[in-house]
């Protein structure tokens, strides 16, 4: 039975090169996929709850169930664009290693969640508005993107065509994980909403419009919320 | 974070495939050392099999027929231009006396064509997601759009750097030529598959 191996989360943050190795060689590959996996929804969801409890209730359940599968299913869609941007930009890795890489790196960024997750709780405890809760959360989710994309550009390693790989990689994901996430919103919710629904369904724009939104509503160039 | 670990992971020139589906792409986009033209015709075709996943997933925006549609197009412009312009580049180069015979433009021309199939087959889940969620069209279009631009870019510099390569044993004069060629036969790549997608493709602002 493959199980949780807690020894590989001090690798995953300590040793990014010697994880994208063992990605690369295809080196006892199901252990690292089954703890990343764990550690991609136990981080995904403690960021999540916390998210929720800017409205507490249900919605500290429904973000925490929320985030790890955005995360999870932004990973199972980039995978193959993954693997043929690897593949026509010279490194023809097998679709084993290009899941590993994304799982290993996508655990990476959930670390970084989890380690996010008091500070975003504790600007929600200080009654932090709604928009400064958005931009932090999407900040700590930039700061765990470039964790994740560290690992990735060690297993890229220095050969050419190694910047445009990593270029297309943040393309496709940011593309998609934005997608998945806008799909599944709302995580904070709405404070003008009397009751958080499950799913939006009204539109709404996109995932960058509503950051640009808030982060002009922090700064105040907009009408305050 | 070792600098000296990031130096000891294989980069391209080293990387070799031994086992699993890597293979299958080694062999798509790498040259055959003993080139022939059933061979790299089954690889231009492959690659136009794997583009018409993303038109396919293009499709997926209108639904029903327009999935067929999209998934026909897609190749097809590639196909015109196959059809069209890499004749004319094998008389033009041989004008100038340039050292690639035909079966080398013609492996050049699989081997692009391979390389912006498996990038296009790649991207179609990701497009295909955001052809079914995204709210507005235009952002449906200019994510569509941005796929074709950086497939077919990939394969145009693919192409680009395997003529210069190949001509790099020529005299001055030629390699200079070879050059210009290379450079109006992008310049009517460009026009002639934008023309066709874009005139077609109800994505980018076509009729389908």
């Amino acid at each position: 039975v493959i199980g949780f191996d807690a020894s590989l989360l001090g690798a995953l943050l300590r040793e990014p090169g010697e994880v994208s190795r063992r990605c690369v060689d295809e080196r006892d590959l199901a252990p690292l996929a089954a703890t990343s996996l764990g550690t991609i929804a136990c981080g995904c969801a403690v960021f999540g709850a916390v998210v929720g409890c800017f409205r507490g209730g249900t919605q500290i359940p429904f973000a925490a169930l929320k985030m790890p599968v955005a995360r999870l299913a932004a990973l199972a869609i980039c995978g193959p664009a993954f693997h043929a941007l690897a593949a026509v930009f010279g490194r023809p890795w097998s679709l084993r290693t290009v899941v590993a890489l994304g799982l290993a790196a996508g655990a990476r960024a959930s670390l970084v969640l989890l380690a996010l997750a008091p500070v975003l709780w504790l600007v929600i405890d200080r009654n932090g508005r709604y928009d400064a809760v958005k931009v932090c959360a999407a900040l700590a989710y930039a700061f765990a993107g470039l964790a994740a994309l560290w690992l990735v550009l060690r297993a890229l390693g220095r050969g050419s065509g190694s910047t445009i790989t990593a270029a297309g990689f943040v393309a496709v994901f940011l593309a998609v994980g934005g997608q998945t996430a806008w799909i599944l919103r709302p995580y904070i919710g709405e404070p003008s909403d009397a009751v958080v629904p499950l799913f939006v369904s009204r539109q709404e724009g996109g995932v960058a419009d509503a950051l640009a939104r808030s982060a002009r509503a922090v700064v105040g160039v907009s009408e305050r919320r | 974070m070792d600098a000296d670990a990031a130096a000891e992971i294989p980069s391209t020139a080293t990387f070799e495939p031994v086992e699993g589906d890597g293979v299958g792409a080694h062999r798509l986009l790498a040259h055959d050392p003993s080139p022939a033209w059933q061979a790299e015709a089954l690889r231009a075709a492959r690659g136009l099999g794997l583009a018409a996943i993303f038109g396919a997933a293009l499709g997926l925006r209108e639904g029903g027929v327009a999935i067929v549609h999209h998934a026909a197009v897609v190749p097809a412009a590639i196909g015109a231009l196959l059809g069209l312009g890499v004749p004319a580049l094998h008389i033009l180069l041989a004008l100038t006396a340039a050292p690639i015979g035909a079966l080398d433009l013609g492996g050049m021309c699989a081997r692009a064509i391979a390389a912006m199939g498996m990038l296009l087959a790649g991207l179609s889940a990701p497009i295909a997601l955001l052809m079914v969620t995204a709210e507005s069209p235009a952002s449906a279009a200019a994510a569509g759009g941005a796929g074709l631009v950086a497939a077919g870019a990939l394969a145009l510099r693919r192409f680009w750097v395997e003529l210069s390569d190949a001509a790099s044993g020529a005299d001055a004069r030629t390699r200079a030529l070879t050059s210009m060629l290379a450079i109006g036969f992008s310049g009517f790549a460009v026009l002639l598959v934008g023309r066709i997608w874009w005139n077609v493709l109800a994505l980018v602002g076509g009729a389908s």
